[in-house]
C-alpha cells in the first residue's frame, strides 16, 4: 500500500486510479507515498488526516512554494498559540494543528524532496512570509485574547526551528510516513514532551520527516534567522533544552546546536501532532485554511490516546478537515471522479452497442485490442501475431 | 496460390526496394467516419492497380478493419512513386448502435456493427502508432472540421512528425467548403477533391508523390 490519503489514512495500492480524483472516502486530495515498511497507520493517521486538511488551503494559496509558505504561516500561527502559553494566557493548543498542517503540507505534496526544496526555498522568504502570516495570526490571536507580540516574535523563532530540526537531526532521513510511528512511540514522545511543555508533541518525527532530506539546504537558514528567533526564544530556552534531552534519542544534535534558540513553540512544532479536536471546524476555518480557534486546550489532545486518532477521524471525517470542505462546494465530486477514472479506460462500454473511446489511451497502449466481448471484456493480441493472421488482404 | 502470391509480393518488394531510393512508405488514410476514406482509397487503388480496397457505403463505419493495398505505384512527371495504402476505420470517440438503426438495420446487426466499429477505431489508432509512415487525413468538407477527433488525431500525427496531407473531400457537394478546412489546419497542405466524382485527382496524386514519394 504505497499511497495513503493524508486525510483519512485510506491506503491505495501502487498505480491505483482511485486516488486520481481524490480520496473516495473523504475527498482528500493529499496523498503520501507510504513504503511497505511503514505500515503502522494507527496512531499517525489521525494526525495526518487532521493536519492535512489545513495544508490544502494553505498550500494552494501559497502557489508553487506552498510547502514553505504554508509552513511559515502555520509556524507563526503555531507560535501564536505557543506565545499564548508563554504569556500565561493558556491557549496553547493551536500550535499543534498548525504545525501538523505545515508538516503535512511539505510531506504530502511529494515526499521528502518536495519539502526539501520548499525548505531551502523558504530560507530567504520564510522570514517575510512568516511575518505576514504572523500578522494575520496576530489579529486572530487578539480576538482570542492572546498577545499579538508574542505571536509574531515566536513566529520567527519557529520558522527557524522549522528548518533546523530536520537538518540537524543527523538521523537517517526518515520517510514522510515517519510521523506515523507506532502508537507506543508516539505516546512516549507525547508524554515526554508533555512533561516540559504541558502540551504533547508527537511531531518530533514529523518535523524531521518534512525536512530531513534537506539537510544541507536547511542547515543554512538557522543562522539567518537566529536573530529573529533569539528574542522569542530566550524565555523558553529552558524548555527547549529539556525537551531536547527528552527526545535526545533522535535529536541530540539539535540540542547541541539549537538548544539556545528553540522555544517551546518550536518544540511543539517539531514534536506535536495535531488531533482532530484541535483543528478548526470545517465551517469556521476551512476555506482560508485560517484558524480562528486558537484556543483549543492542550488537555484535549493529551486526553486523546494516539491510537484512537485514526478511528476518531474516520468517525468524524469533518473534524478540522479542510479537504473535505469541497464536498459542500463541489457536489459533483463523484461525477468528476467517475469522469476522471473513465478517462483512463481506452474503451468504455456504456451499453451493448454503445461505446466511448479514449483515443489517446488507445493510441498509447502497446497491446492491441482485437475483439470486444459482449460482457465488456476484450481480447488483446500483440501486434506481430495479429499481423501474421490478417496479413495483407 | 496464396503462397505463390505471397512469394510474388515479396519478390515485388525486393525489386521495388532495388529500384526505389527509399523504403516504400506506408500511407494511412485516416479521418472521421463517412469522410470518404474508402472511396478515396478505392479511387487511388483503381487508378493505379485496377483493384479496389474495400466496400464503400453511406452508412458510417462500413470499414471496420484496416485494409491495406501494397505497392501502389503512382507515376508523376515521369517518376514512379510506390506506396502502401492503408484504409483505416473511421475514428470517433463515440459509437452508438442506434445510429445504425436509421439505416434500416436490425438491432442485432447494429449492435454488432457498433462493436466492430469500436474495434476498428482501436485498430486504426494502433496502426497510427505502429505502422504508418505518412497520413492522408480525409475530411468531409461539408462538415465542421473543428472536432475533438480531428484535433486529437492531427495532434498525434504532428507529434510523430509524420508527413500529412489533408484532403477536403466531397467538394462536389453544394455546401462543401475547402476554406473552412484550410482554416482549421492552416499548418498543413489541404487538397480539395471529390473521391467519388474523381475531381481534382491530378493534384491529389501530385501531392501524394510530393509528400510521400
Amino acid at each position: 500500500m504505497p499511497h495513503q490519503c493524508t486525510e483519512c489514512a485510506r491506503t491505495f495500492p501502487d498505480g491505483s486510479k482511485e486516488m486520481l480524483s481524490g480520496c473516495p472516502d473523504c475527498g482528500g486530495n493529499k496523498f503520501q507515498f507510504k513504503p511497505a515498511d511503514a505500515v503502522d497507520v494507527g496512531a499517525g493517521s489521525g494526525a495526518g488526516s487532521g493536519s492535512a486538511g489545513g495544508s490544502v488551503a494553505e498550500g494552494s494559496s501559497a502557489g508553487g512554494d506552498g510547502g514553505a509558505m504554508s509552513r511559515a504561516k502555520a509556524t507563526v500561527r503555531d507560535l501564536m498559540g505557543r506565545g499564548d502559553g508563554d504569556d500565561g494566557t493558556g491557549s496553547t493548543a493551536s500550535e499543534s494543528p498548525a504545525r501538523g498542517r505545515s508538516a503535512n503540507a511539505g510531506e504530502t505534496s511529494s515526499a521528502e524532496s518536495a519539502s526539501a526544496s520548499a525548505e531551502s526555498a523558504s530560507s530567504a522568504e520564510s522570514a517575510s512570509s512568516a511575518e505576514s502570516a504572523s500578522s494575520a495570526a496576530a489579529s486572530e490571536s487578539q480576538s482570542s485574547g492572546s498577545p499579538a507580540g508574542g505571536s509574531s516574535r515566536s513566529g520567527g523563532a519557529d520558522t527557524d526551528r522549522d528548518r533546523v530540526t530536520p537538518s540537524e537531526s543527523g538521523e537517517w532521513p526518515k520517510s514522510a510516513t515517519e510521523e506515523y510511528d507506532t502508537p507506543a512511540e508516539k505516546a512516549r514522545r507525547r508524554e515526554s514532551h508533555e512533561e516540559s511543555v504541558g502540551t504533547t508533541e508527537s511531531t518530533t518525527s514529523e518535523r524531521s520527516v518534512g525536512a530531513s532530506e534537506s539537510a544541507s539546504g536547511a542547515s543554512e537558514s538557522p543562522a539567518d534567522l537566529e536573530s529573529t528567533a533569539g528574542a522569542a526564544t530566550e524565555s523558553t530556552e529552558q524548555d527547549v533544552s529539556a525537551e531536547a534531552s527528552e527526545s535526545a534519542s533522535d535529536d541530540e544534535s539539535i540540542t547541541a546546536q539549537m538548544g539556545e534558540t528553540e522555544d517551546d513553540a518550536q518544540r511543539s512544532a517539531r514534536s506535536d501532532v495535531v488531533s482532530p479536536d484541535e483543528l478548526p471546524s470545517r465551517e469556521s476555518a476551512a476555506p482560508g485554511g485560517m484558524r480562528d480557534d486558537a484556543t483549543g486546550e492542550p488537555s484535549e489532545r493529551a486526553d486523546r490516546p494516539p491510537s484512537s486518532e485514526a478511528a476518531d477521524v474516520k468517525d468524524r471525517p469533518s473534524a478540522g478537515d479542510v479537504a473535505s470542505e469541497p464536498d459542500d462546494d463541489s457536489p459533483n465530486l463523484d461525477e468528476l471522479r467517475e469522469e476522471l477514472n473513465s478517462q483512463f479506460e481506452s474503451i468504455k462500454v456504456l451499453d451493448p452497442g454503445k461505446y466511448e473511446l479514449n483515443l489517446m489511451e488507445l493510441y498509447d497502449r502497446e497491446e492491441y485490442i482485437i475483439s470486444l466481448q459482449e460482457d465488456g471484456r476484450y481480447v488483446i493480441e500483440v501486434p506481430e501475431s495479429w499481423r501474421g493472421d490478417a496479413g495483407p488482404d | 496460390m496464396g503462397l505463390l502470391s505471397g512469394l510474388k509480393d515479396s519478390l515485388q518488394r525486393v525489386t521495388d526496394s532495388l529500384f526505389s531510393e527509399d523504403e516504400q512508405k506506408r500511407i494511412g488514410i485516416y479521418g472521421p467516419p463517412n469522410a470518404g476514406k474508402t472511396t478515396l482509397a478505392n479511387r487511388i487503388a483503381r487508378d493505379w492497380t485496377g483493384d479496389a480496397i474495400g466496400p464503400e457505403s453511406h452508412i458510417p463505419h462500413e470499414t471496420r478493419r484496416a485494409r491495406r493495398k501494397e505497392n501502389v505505384e503512382i507515376e508523376r512527371n515521369g517518376k514512379s512513386v510506390s506506396i502502401d495504402i492503408v484504409d483505416t476505420p473511421g475514428v470517433t470517440t463515440k459509437v452508438n448502435y442506434e445510429e445504425f438503426l436509421d439505416y434500416e438495420m436490425e438491432k442485432d446487426d447494429a449492435v454488432r456493427r457498433s462493436r466492430e466499429a469500436t474495434e476498428g477505431v482501436a485498430e486504426a489508432m494502433h496502426w497510427l502508432r505502429e505502422d504508418v509512415d505518412g497520413v492522408i487525413y480525409v475530411l468531409d468538407s461539408t462538415e465542421d472540421p473543428f472536432t475533438q477527433v480531428n484535433t486529437m488525431l492531427i495532434g498525434i500525427i504532428e507529434s510523430r512528425d509524420l508527413p500529412v496531407l489533408i484532403f477536403a473531400n466531397k467538394i462536389d457537394l453544394d455546401d462543401a467548403s475547402t476554406q473552412r478546412i484550410r482554416n482549421a489546419f492552416p499548418q498543413h497542405e489541404t487538397v480539395p477533391l471529390s473521391a467519388l466524382e474523381g475531381n481534382n485527382m491530378d493534384e491529389v496524386y501530385d501531392k501524394i508523390a510530393e509528400y510521400f514519394g
